[in-house]
């Protein structure tokens, strides 16, 4: 678990000597094992928030408890091994291959180098990439969506249990990032790592957080679940925020098939399984039907979804 | 209706020299004909110049009418293939290059014939103006070449080992400045070690002392602008200046100073020549060692600092790999202009191959000039294939190619 205690960064504007608040009294804990996204405005202190967890920026005031231990009590390098990073910009080295970057935690830590070539294989599988034929890859030969994989993979390489990803899918086309992020969804499941994702992408905080912190000019303006911001916004700056249509977009993040029940939906309009509940909702409103049947792969109808059933998403 | 077979039928009239001819733009025959126009005038100047000994004055010799007829259809080929048969040009530069370097051995043999051992054959107006031409003629070579693909570009270096293989047989033997060179066998050699020494020493010293200061200077804008100016500032002084202004304070340095006296420093000599020269070379190793290291992608050394690397091993991991491939274009830039300064440390006593270039000048001896120009630019353009050749070989190991 990661723990903010009043956090705060302050920057001086060096002309008119006046304080300006990066980040202000932020207290917040981000659970074991679940992503929390930070959604925000740009320029509300997302990335400074982050950073400031692996001390690539020293907060002005407060405390920040990483595994209930104080960052600021660890040297710098020691604790950001301990936490893997992946930037926007992706950030590989282009001198290494991919193999190379991906070692690149694991060879800091001196970790021996057959277990480290066995952990990179394993690693790049996961992240959907054949190891034989990218570890000898530099970084320029591969496509955007690719790079993002491999920065995945490396901030992953030494197995840290806390992972700090800011906007790691804001780069890409709306295709690959949907790709990568259903591939990532996927990997999480497995590993259960507490993550912290900077977004400033709705959707994404939407359909990928377990918890969203939305953030209003540097302080917290609502930390909850996706449901808890959406059907039940604080205050007036987190329902504009998020927007009239915010319901809508929650159900974009989820399949039919995940909100469907048992039932007999012979005779109704069918939809599969694996599209998006908004789409489902879609199909209800064209076919003039309070129901769709979602069928699974093999063409079976495996439940029905009733326009009910998107109020409990 | 009837504009279609009517175009087919132009199509079909094309011949195929004239249309892969016209995937060749204009820019390029120019090239061409710019290189044909001088050698065809080259062939109506004097060729050779034949004197009783190397300092007499002589008469000028032409080439004989078949060889200018010769000559004259070898310049028009090149140019006019360009047009219509574009295969054929880089085969005919290499061509009319390979002729002029053959011309300038056989014309100063057939001068010298039968003439007392102290004559003299020195290459005349007409062998510059035809090689001069015959370069630009096999640059544009290269480009046609390049477009074709295939075996074509190497055909326009054919007259690369062409000439080698006439030096190698003596051919240009009785070229004046191939005579000046033996009777200056010993002394030649020695000079040209020396001009590579003192390059290289000061190079190395440069590279040595430009260095760290960049590295400091990348990371301070401060200090990246002292040094930065300092250097350029020097710079900006004249060779023979900043060698004459070396000779007050070093030679005050010697004798206050013994020790030193003892290992060679002196006002005058290889030390000052070498000071000048490592002055000198900062100022690329600097410039580019600071853009080097500026310019690795910030991204990157963020990734690499929030991976958990020291600023050390930051350093030596990422930025310095990244930036070496930059940074040894610096190098390179300071080895070609040290050859050319190297060329006047002669004046205060420092050797190198301007010792033939200044006795020449003091004694009027045009080839004696020669024996240290033509190694001097040579040896520029070695250096800078070679390290040229190191700077891709390393950027394509370090992933930027
Ligand atoms: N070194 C600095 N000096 C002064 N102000 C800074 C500095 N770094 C960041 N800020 C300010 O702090 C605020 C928060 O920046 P931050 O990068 O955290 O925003 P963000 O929420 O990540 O925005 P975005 O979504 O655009 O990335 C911004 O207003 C920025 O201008
Ligand atoms: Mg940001």
């Amino acid at each position: 678990m990661i723990e903010l205690r009043n956090l705060e960064k302050r920057y001086d504007n060096p002309l008119t000597g006046l304080p300006f608040y990066a980040v202000k009294d932020l207290s917040l804990a981000f659970p074991s094992g679940e992503i929390t996204a930070l959604l925000g405005p740009s320029g509300c202190g997302k990335t400074t928030t982050l950073r400031m967890i692996n001390r690539l920026i020293e907060p002005t005031a407060g405390q920040i408890l990483v595994e209930g231990e104080n960052a600021q009590s660890l040297k710098p390098e020691a604790l950001r091994r301990r936490i893997g990073y992946v930037i926007q910009q992706i950030g590989l080295f282009p001198h290494l291959t991919v193999a190379q970057n991906v070692a690149t935690v694991p060879d800091l830590l001196g970790q021996p180098k057959a277990r480290t070539r066995e952990r990179v294989r394993e690693l790049l599988g996961l992240v959907g990439l054949e190891p034989g034929q990218f570890e000898t890859k530099r970084p320029s030969e591969l496509s955007g969506g690719q790079q993002q994989r491999v920065g995945v993979a490396r901030a992953l390489a030494a197995d840290p249990p806390v992972l700090l990803m800011d906007e790691p899918f804001g780069a890409l086309d709306p295709l690959a990032r949907d790709k990568l992020q259903e591939a990532f969804r996927e990997i999480q499941h497995n590993l259960k790592k507490t993550i912290v994702m900077v977004t400033h992408d709705i959707d994404e905080a939407l359909k990928l957080g377990d918890k969203v912190a939305l953030l209003n000019a540097g302080e917290l303006a609502q930390f909850g679940t996706p449901d808890d911001l959406v059907r039940r916004p604080v205050s007036e700056f987190v329902r504009q925020f998020l927007g009239e249509d915010a319901l809508l977009r929650q159900l974009a993040g989820v399949r039919a098939g995940a909100l469907a029940r048992a039932g007999d939906g012979s005779g109704l309009p069918q939809v599969s399984a694996s599209l998006n509940a908004r789409s489902a909702l879609s199909v209800m409103l064209r076919e003039r039907a309070e129901a769709v049947a979602v069928t699974g792969e093999d063409g079976q109808i495996s439940g029905v979804l009733s326009f009910h059933d998107l109020e409990r998403t | 209706m009837n504009s279609r077979p009517l175009a087919g039928a132009v199509g079909e009239h094309l011949s195929p020299a004239l249309s892969s001819a016209a995937r060749f733009s204009p820019d390029l025959q120019l090239v061409l004909w710019l290189g044909a126009a001088p050698m065809l005038a080259a062939c109506w100047l004097p060729w050779v110049l034949l004197r009783p000994n190397r300092l007499a004055a002589g008469e000028f010799l032409r080439l004989p009418p078949l060889d200018i007829g010769l000559g004259l259809l070898a310049a028009l080929a090149t140019a006019l293939a360009g047009r219509f048969l574009p295969r054929a040009v880089p085969l005919l530069a290499s061509f009319a290059l390979s002729l002029g370097a053959w011309w300038l051995g056989s014309r100063s043999g057939a001068a010298v014939q039968g003439q007392a051992e102290f004559a003299r054959a020195s290459v005349s107006s007409g062998v510059w103006l035809w090689l001069l031409g015959a370069a630009m003629t096999v640059y544009g070579a290269g480009l046609v070449g390049r477009r074709l693909g295939g075996a074509q570009p190497y055909l326009a270096w054919l007259w690369l080992p062409a000439v080698v293989l006439m030096a190698l047989i003596g051919h240009f033997a009785s070229w004046s400045v191939v005579a000046e060179y033996r009777v200056q066998h010993d002394r030649f050699f020695q000079e040209l070690g020396r001009h590579l020494y003192l390059i290289l020493v000061a190079l190395g010293l440069a590279t040595l002392i430009g260095a760290p200061l960049a590295v400091w200077a990348s990371r301070n804008a401060r200090v990246s602008g002292v040094v930065l100016g300092v250097a350029g500032g020097v710079q900006t002084v004249p060779s023979l200046a900043l060698l004459g202004l070396l000779i007050a304070p070093l030679s005050a340095l010697a004798n206050a100073v013994p020790a030193l006296r003892a290992v060679g420093v002196s006002g005058i000599g290889v030390a000052p020549a070498l000071t000048a020269m490592t002055l000198y070379a900062l100022l690329p190793v600097l410039r580019n060692g600071v853009v080097a290291l500026r310019g690795v992608l910030p991204g990157v050394l963020d990734a690499a600092r929030g991976m958990g690397m020291t600023d050390n091993q930051r350093f030596w991991r990422v930025q310095l790999p990244l930036a070496l491939p930059v940074w040894l274009s610096g190098i390179r830039q300071a080895a070609v202009m040290l050859v050319g300064v190297a060329s006047v440390a002669q004046l205060i006593g420092a050797g190198g191959l301007g010792y033939f270039i200044f006795s020449g000048l003091q004694s009027g001896a045009a080839d004696l000039i020669l024996l240290g120009a033509l190694p001097a630019a040579l040896l520029a353009i070695v250096l800078d294939i070679l390290l040229r050749g190191l700077e891709t070989l390393l950027g394509r190991r370090l992933g930027r190619a």
